[in-house]
């Protein structure tokens, strides 16, 4: 077991955590943030996207104990209900959910995206999101949710 | 997932001693690599040392004549960087098809290069560059060329109290162009069937110093050499290309599995090599 102290969504919080523990375990069971989901374990569909410092990365594939010091962002800091963040707004609007199991990951990766360019071509838009797997929406209407919160920035 | 301790020493000789200490001991970069590793229990470390805890090991610097990239670089700073974008495309290409974003922002030059898949992605577009490791050891830094680090699938050079440090790249000088491809059945997140890397410099209608380097069809990343031969000096031409693409595709041994199977790996290398170089060549006139 070690201590580590790391900012998850503005707030500081300071865990005890067995070592070979990922982030996203942490997250979910530690914290309780379930909107971190597990699709794969292996880094392979991104439903767990966090923002690690701004970056994107598979929570699954980050150990607790390297987040030590890091500022996180999960799904739920980015809006909350009755106060949602324009991609989640975009996201309903533009029928990007079915089942709701890839969009916290896709929400984070889009504004991982937006964030570094806020422009993006549909190509870039693929391309930033191929990372991150659904099964049911066939992607178009994710890249219509992004692409209309992109024109309005 | 199995147990391990983790530690986070502030020095290469900290990493060393734990090394020296716990034979079972696995060093960790960006851990994109290692933890799908350790999660299917196809490795079992009684520790892992993260390296990010050494300052000194993450940069891009530009020196004359060369560029040097610290082992714990990630992917994306190498994506990103307006230095290797400039000098050293073939590299930002490659790093680009790396996995995907997420990926990228963890995985490490350093990582990529030691767990030494024969298809990781940086391994050819730095074969042809003529890249080499600088590796620490307990007493002393020994510099390699990166062709002679890959020594067997997933097997380096590197003794077991050794960590890599850093990368070193010459700059292309003269008319170069260079070429990455990468066949795989997607177009991101995909370890590649057949990959290539190829390397020209034009002078006038003659190719110079032509450099070919395949991954995923040989036990290593490997150049190439009959096939270039066949180009160096020569007056370009289709039917010679076609040659050293033939040549290449003799020279390989690649393996069938999940991903492909050895006839057709070999089939793509004379097609990826093809293509590279023709690209290569175009890229060259400018």
């Amino acid at each position: 077991m070690a201590r580590i102290a790391l900012i998850v969504n503005g707030s500081r919080e300071v865990l005890e955590v067995e070592e070979n523990k990922t982030l996203l375990s942490v997250l979910r069971n530690q914290l309780q943030l379930t909107g971190t989901k597990e699709g794969c374990g292996s880094g392979d569909c991104g439903a767990c996207t966090v923002l690690m410092n701004g970056k994107a990365v598979n929570a699954c594939l980050v150990l607790a104990m390297e987040a030590d010091g890091q500022e996180i962002t999960t799904i739920e800091g980015l809006g909350q209900t009755g106060n949602l963040h324009p991609l989640q707004s975009s996201f309903i609007a533009h029928g990007a959910i079915q089942c709701g199991f890839c969009t916290p990951g896709m929400v984070l990766a889009a504004k991982a995206l937006l964030d570094e360019n806020p422009h993006p071509t549909e190509e870039e838009i693929r391309k930033g999101l191929a990372g991150n797997l659904c099964r049911c929406t066939g992607y178009v209407k994710i890249v219509e949710a992004i692409q209309a919160v992109s024109s309005e920035i | 997932m199995i147990p391990f301790r983790y530690l986070r020493p502030s020095s290469l000789e900290e990493a060393r001693d734990i090394l020296a200490r716990d034979g079972k001991a696995k060093l960790l970069g960006g851990g994109t690599d290692l933890l799908v590793q350790i999660r299917a229990e196809k490795c079992t470390p009684s520790c892992l040392i993260d390296l990010k805890g050494i300052s000194g090991l993450s940069f891009i610097r530009s020196l004359p004549g060369k560029v040097v990239i610290g082992a714990l670089t990630p992917i994306s700073e190498i994506c990103s960087s307006e230095v290797v974008r400039l000098r050293l495309p073939m590299l930002a290409q490659a790093c680009g098809q790396l996995g995907g974003v997420q990926t990228r922002n963890k995985a490490t030059l350093g990582g990529n290069l030691c767990n030494a898949s024969p298809s990781a992605e940086t391994a050819c577009p730095l074969l042809v560059l003529e890249a080499s490791v600088t590796i620490s050891g307990k007493d002393r830094e020994r510099t390699l060329s990166l062709l002679d680090f890959f020594i067997g699938p997933g097997m380096t050079a590197l003794g077991p109290l050794e960590i890599l440090k850093e990368i070193t790249i010459p700059l292309p000088e003269g008319r170069i162009g260079t070429c990455y491809q990468k066949l795989g059945r997607r177009s991101a997140m995909e370890i590649a069937i057949t990959n290539v890397a190829v390397s020209v410099q034009r002078e006038g209608d003659r190719c110079l110093d032509p450099r070919i380097a395949l991954g995923a069809v040989a036990p290593v990343p490997m150049r190439a050499l009959a096939a270039e031969s066949i180009l160096k000096n020569a007056v370009w031409d289709l039917r010679r290309v076609d040659e050293a693409a033939d040549s290449a595709a003799r020279v390989c041994k690649p393996i069938s599995d999940v991903r492909a199977s050895d006839w057709y790996r070999r089939e793509m290398v004379k097609v990826l090599v093809q293509r590279a170089l023709r690209s290569a060549w175009e890229k060259a006139k400018i």
